[in-house]
């Protein structure tokens, strides 16, 4: 028997490792029926036999004061892991988030509040993604944030693997990133691949739109293409955001084809050369009509083109905006031709309404309104500071305001609305006189590129354009108001090297909103991406500082501690 | 006050040390090479995404420069904090100064958070000292104050974790090589730990400290992530507390 209780701490150890495979076996079969029984019990047993022989020590042991204090110390642990399992727990079931980002990336953007406050109809998201993923969990937490400001949106996460027929029934191929969302009219809009918050939103904004709308995009005369997302001077990158929502870019040749009615607005985007009068008279045809137009016309290029926009009361100069302002100019450039517009140069319009940041604006020429004109109704929505002029003379030496330049407040963007077509001068005979102010800069400022074409219809009267411009003009002809006329002085602000800065991208697409009567689009979209750039000499810098300089201090300041410690 | 003051003296006894001195040295050094490096790539990416629309757009030097370098900056802190918190109790344990400081007069609570605090304390010397990093953007670019701020929080946090736990350690042995070791190991496997379970929900992903870093790198302080910070610091400096009584009593 002595033997039996001297080795009795073999029966516990057997008993203890017994009852660990037990366990270990009942994690690997998945069943505690078998095996994991059957060593559960024969290690109670074991455990048993083990504090039966050897009570007396194990008494002995549990009565002991490093036992007592010990297992009080071990017990209150477990129990502080306890409470701290616990709060954590609860906590990530009430969990908040605190957004401390400029931008607000994980807060909903108001061009979604906007979307979702105007939502006519439920929708439903079928979000396929493998469940307990990554990217389930963030299209999880982004749609959460977006339901809380839509209440119409609902989403439902669907693992594909373990539901192939609904997988199937949506044509889904790809295990992660699937999104379909239903309208509860019964339109249907799927996204695959990269999901963010814009893409969502602009995808609802497809659902819930009741048509797709035509951009036609004016070309042939040297007009940046719309897929042309290579160059600086290109609108490309622009035109991809534009594809993204409920648009439709359709290249219009205008000398051929005229303006189709089809269009649901036309943009007409930095002609280098200048539109024949029979194009003039085909987009004052369309706009009487009631068409919508945005027209971003640079200085000096196409002139007679500028200076038929004065039928409708809008009068574009022959110059250059400055602005001597240092709040209205780019950090880091000497250049006040670059003209940053904040806040306080944003007139009260729908378009300007949301932009919270930031128009950042290259070479501009003024565009000013004639409040007086017959049949519109025109507003200046964007001007300069007050220490800002048109510069005429740009060949000149002495480069400052003059009497004759316009001064102070230079607005850069208009709106218009036709109250009444007839006004407007369309189907007469010959197409209406340009305003001095065009007349001038279209013979006053030389064209920079193209002087031969921009030139060809002054000098070649003989050409009878005049009846060609009446051709343009249907038979059917009927005039409506309720036309709009977006005209910017620039259209560097939305090209692939400018589009990013501020809310450049947001002015443009707001434009087109406000011009398709698509109210719900209008907003400041998510931020976009940082470009960093590093001349040599900051290149040389930040290795210097971030490399030698900041661990070499680090080694002075060791040194210098040592010294005086070993002075002591 | 006595914690402010054995905090105090802690700090200072770091600030005489070599170990001190080696770990923020080392510290600048490593993340300032990898800082230049990641802005270099950042450069290098600039020009490369410059006519991609898509690209262009997610390339923010939150996520793309400021994030991942915060989360460089997390490995190396998991193997730096270890080493100045290894010598806090290992060191009074060897030099038997231990009894002294257990007879003074303050608590075993005061001595334990007047140490913990003392090696946070450097700790956040030396994050503070990499600030000039992200704040140098400022020069060049707008980079988001708040995220900076959030990644600056996320890394704290770990810096307390990791110090609460090489506390726990270093009260368990006098040798403060065994106390690194110890504390690194668990620090990196705690870390790493998530990275086994693709399930971002599961308990051992969790568990992992790099999974509540994930968000603070990116701006968002979730309350979540703060209290698995806080649960994991105080249990340890619990326990840390739990193991000096126990020389009170044996």
């Amino acid at each position: 028997m002595t033997m039996l209780i001297r080795w009795s701490w073999l029966f516990g150890l057997t008993g203890f490792l017994s009852v660990v495979a037990s366990f270990a076996l009942w994690f690997v079969l998945g069943d505690v029926a078998g095996p994991p029984r059957a060593f559960a019990l024969a290690g109670s047993i074991l455990l048993m036999l083990w504090l039966i022989l050897d009570r007396e020590r194990l008494g002995d042991t549990v009565t002991s004061r490093a036992f007592t204090y010990g297992g009080t110390a071990v017990l209150m642990s477990i129990m502080a892991a306890t409470l701290s399992g616990g709060l954590f727990v609860l906590a990530r079931d009430h969990d908040q988030t605190w957004d401390w980002t400029g931008a607000g990336s994980f807060t909903v953007s108001e061009h979604t509040k906007t979307v979702c406050a105007g939502m006519d109809r439920d929708v439903e998201i079928l979000a396929f993604y493998r469940a307990r993923s990554w990217p389930e969990r963030e299209f999880r937490d982004l749609a959460r944030a977006i339901e809380e400001v839509c209440p119409r949106l609902t989403s439902t996460v669907v693992d594909p693997v373990s539901r192939p027929s609904l997988a199937e029934e949506h044509e889904v191929r790809v295990e992660d990133g699937v999104l379909v969302l239903t309208s509860s009219t019964g339109q249907t809009r799927r996204l695959e691949g990269r999901l963010d918050e814009e893409r969502l939103t602009d995808a609802l904004v497809v659902l819930l739109a009741d048509k797709e709308h035509t951009l036609c995009w004016t070309q042939g005369h040297g007009e940046p293409s719309p897929d042309d997302e290579m160059s600086e001077r290109g609108l490309g990158r622009v035109a991809f955001e534009i594809d993204d929502l409920n648009y439709r870019i359709q290249p219009v040749l205008t000398a051929s084809e005229g303006i189709p009615r089809t269009c649901d607005a036309v943009i007409v985007a930095s002609p280098e050369s200048d539109w024949l009068p029979a194009e003039r008279e085909s987009l004052a045809v369309y706009i009487a009509e009631g068409g919508r137009v945005l027209a971003l016309l640079e200085p000096d290029w196409a002139p007679d083109l500028a200076a038929d926009f004065g039928r409708y009361g809008v009068e574009l100069r022959g110059d250059i905006v400055l602005d001597l302002n240092p709040k209205n100019q780019l950090l880091g450039i000497d250049e006040p031709s670059f003209v940053v517009l904040t806040d306080d140069n944003l007139r009260a319009h729908p378009i300007t309404a949301s932009l919270g940041a930031s128009v950042v604006l290259g070479v501009a020429r003024s565009v000013s309104v004639d409040v007086n004109a017959d049949g519109v109704s025109a507003r200046e929505i964007l001007v300069t500071s007050d220490q800002a002029w048109g510069e005429t003379d740009l060949m000149g030496d002495a480069v400052g305001p003059d009497p004759e330049e316009l001064q102070g407040k230079v607005p850069l963007m208009v709106v218009v609305e036709v109250i009444d077509p007839e006004a407007l001068g369309v189907g007469s005979a010959a197409t209406p006189k340009p305003s001095p102010a065009g007349a001038e800069a279209a013979s006053g400022a030389a064209p920079t590129t193209d002087d031969a074409v921009a030139e060809a219809p002054a000098s070649a009267p003989e050409l009878d354009l005049n009846m060609a411009a009446s051709r343009a003009v249907p038979a059917d002809f009927a005039p409506s108001p309720g036309g709009r006329l977006v005209v910017i002085g620039d259209a560097d602000f939305a090209n692939n090297r400018f589009v990013d800065l501020g809310n450049n991208r947001d002015l443009f697409l707001n434009a087109i909103a406000w011009l398709v009567d698509e109210e719900d689009q209008l907003g400041e979209r998510p931020a976009s991406g940082d470009v960093l750039e590093l001349t040599e000499l900051e290149g040389a810098v930040l290795v210097l500082v971030s490399v030698f300089g900041m661990p070499g201090l680090a080694v002075f300041g060791a040194i210098l501690a040592f010294v005086r410690r070993r002075r002591l | 006050m006595s914690i402010l003051l054995i905090a105090r003296r802690e700090l200072r006894a770091l600030l005489a040390s070599a170990v001190g001195w080696v770990v923020l040295c080392g510290f600048l050094f490593v993340t300032g090479t990898m800082w230049t490096l990641s802005v270099f790539g950042y450069v290098a990416a600039s020009s490369d995404v410059v006519y991609d629309p898509y690209a262009a757009s997610q390339l923010t030097f939150t996520a793309v420069l400021l994030g991942p370098w915060f989360g460089n900056v997390s490995i190396i802190l998991v193997l730096g904090a270890p080493a100045l918190a290894m010598r806090a109790f290992s060191e009074e344990l060897q030099q038997r100064t231990l009894e002294l400081l257990l007879t003074s007069p303050v608590s075993t609570l005061e001595i334990v958070l007047g140490k913990y605090l003392g090696v946070l304390g450097y700790a956040a010397l030396v994050l503070v000292a990499t600030s000039y990093a992200p704040l140098g953007l400022f020069i060049v670019g707008s980079p988001d104050i708040g995220a900076i701020a959030s990644g600056y929080l996320g890394l704290l946090c770990l810096a307390s974790c990791v110090v609460s736990l090489g506390l726990l350690f270093s009260a368990f042995t006098a040798s403060q090589l065994t106390a690194f070791i110890a504390t690194f190991s668990v620090a990196l496997g705690a870390y790493l730990v998530g990275v086994f379970d693709p399930d971002p929900d599961s308990w051992l992903t969790q568990l992992s400290l790099a999974t509540h870093l994930v968000d603070l790198f990116r701006g968002a302080v979730r309350l979540s992530d703060l209290v698995y910070f806080a649960g994991v610091t105080g249990f340890c400096l619990f326990a840390t507390w739990q193991r000096l009584e126990s020389f009170r009593w044996r």
